[in-house]
């Protein structure tokens, strides 16, 4: 297991570069794959389903980058996107056509099933975490608002 | 005019933006933002493929401005500059912020060898966390190279994104089967898994589903659609070698 974290902190800093990352941010973005990766792989082991475990790392992921985003004064899709990459269903993709060219209709519907399902999952992964911390941004930016008035 | 300058800068910042791989409500907002810090009330309205924004002075002469995008790369870099320069657009007269932006539009991405290592070493590393050994390891290193150099190639000719990724795909499988005939690689899906994550549409899914959440439904639905295409013709041109070759 800590090779494969290992294995995609190094695969997320190439995927920062072929990005054109700089800086400080080439290492929070690959603290992020890894991240994401590590919640991935905890999750398979504590027994949830494959898609919920996406759920939970695409949400530990998007926390991360909206969080480190804040510090590093960046948009937040710089380290989303490359942290993002080690969980997109390539595996997911290759199986069902593999499946289709071996005409197992069955086998390559579950598997097409499977992907499209890990897809939603991270994209409600990123809807839920983007969602609560603009409702917290502007409950904020409200109090201080509110703050500035009474004075 | 000073209205058409702002205009022009404004717009230009948001085509730096959209032309690197940024979301379109991000290119919307950017766009705004430096006109309301110049004191002019703009509205603007971007898709993929291009900006149109007006600006209102105060004496209600409106003038506007249409800019198409015609190449989309990647380079997030770029973007955060651009995002950080926005910020303090307030800081700056006009003429220091498009010399600022144009310093910004010319600066170079990283060089091509340091390139080609990264996409080596993307592939090789994907393949070992997909359960490869070591051999694996290897000949996902050299489809990774294989990858950049045809990547560098057909951008340069325009070749359409589709394309692009059914060749980049059946690249993949070709030299992945033949290792396997060779009797180096181990296991042939774990390779090509491997050195298909560099082809898989990470960006456009996330952006797909930054856009829709900011409320730009039609951006989105177009960067979801971008997705789904890439991954189909992945799939194609895997599958087409595979049929052959196996």
């Amino acid at each position: 297991m800590l090779k494969q974290v290992l294995f995609s902190l190094i695969a997320t800093f190439c995927f920062a570069i072929i990005f054109n990352i700089r800086g400080k941010k080439l290492f929070f973005t690959s603290i992020g794959g890894g991240i994401s990766w590590l919640t991935y792989l905890l999750c398979i082991n504590a027994g949830y389903s494959i898609s919920f475990s996406y759920f939970l790392s695409s949400i530990a992921l998007t926390l991360f980058s909206e969080i480190f985003a804040k510090y590093l004064e960046t948009p937040v899709t710089t380290i989303l996107i490359c942290g993002l990459i080690p969980l997109v269903p390539g595996g997911g993709i290759y199986y069902t056509m593999y499946n289709i060219i071996k005409e197992k209709p069955l086998a390559a519907f579950s598997k097409g099933i499977e992907t499209f399902l890990i897809s939603c999952s991270l994209a409600m992964g990123i809807v839920f975490v983007t969602s609560f911390i603009k409702i917290l941004k502007d409950i904020h930016r409200k109090k201080i608002a509110s703050r500035i008035i009474s004075k | 005019m000073i209205t058409d300058k702002i205009l022009k800068l404004s717009t230009y910042a948001g085509k730096i933006i959209l032309e690197n791989g940024g979301e379109t409500h991000r290119v919307e907002n950017t766009v705004c933002k430096i006109c309301e810090m110049y004191g002019y009330s703009a509205d603007c309205f971007a898709t993929l493929t291009g900006i149109m924004a007006s600006l209102e002075d105060q004496e209600g002469n409106i003038s506007s401005l249409v800019v198409r995008i015609s190449k989309r790369g990647t380079n997030l870099d770029k973007i955060h500059r651009v995002n950080l320069l926005a910020d303090e657009a307030y800081k700056h007269t006009p003429e220091e912020f498009m010399r600022s932006l144009k310093s910004i539009e010319i600066k170079k991405p990283y060089p091509l060898h340091l390139n080609f290592l990264a996409y080596a070493f993307c592939a090789a590393s994907f393949s070992v966390i997909f359960g490869g050994t070591y051999r694996d390891f290897i000949v996902a290193m050299i489809i990774g190279g294989a990858l950049n150099i045809f990547i560098r190639i057909s951008t340069k000719l325009e070749i359409n994104n589709f394309i692009i990724n059914s060749v980049g795909g059946s690249i993949c499988a070709v030299i992945g089967v033949f290792f396997l005939k060779i009797g180096v690689a181990d296991n042939l899906d774990k390779i090509i898994i491997g050195s298909l994550m560099l082809l898989v549409p990470g960006l456009s899914l996330t952006n797909a589903v930054r856009d829709i959440i900011a409320g730009d439904y039609m951006a989105g639905i177009a960067r979801g659609v971008e997705a789904l295409l890439i991954a189909t013709s992945l799939a194609i041109g895997t599958g087409a070698v595979l049929t052959l070759m196996l």
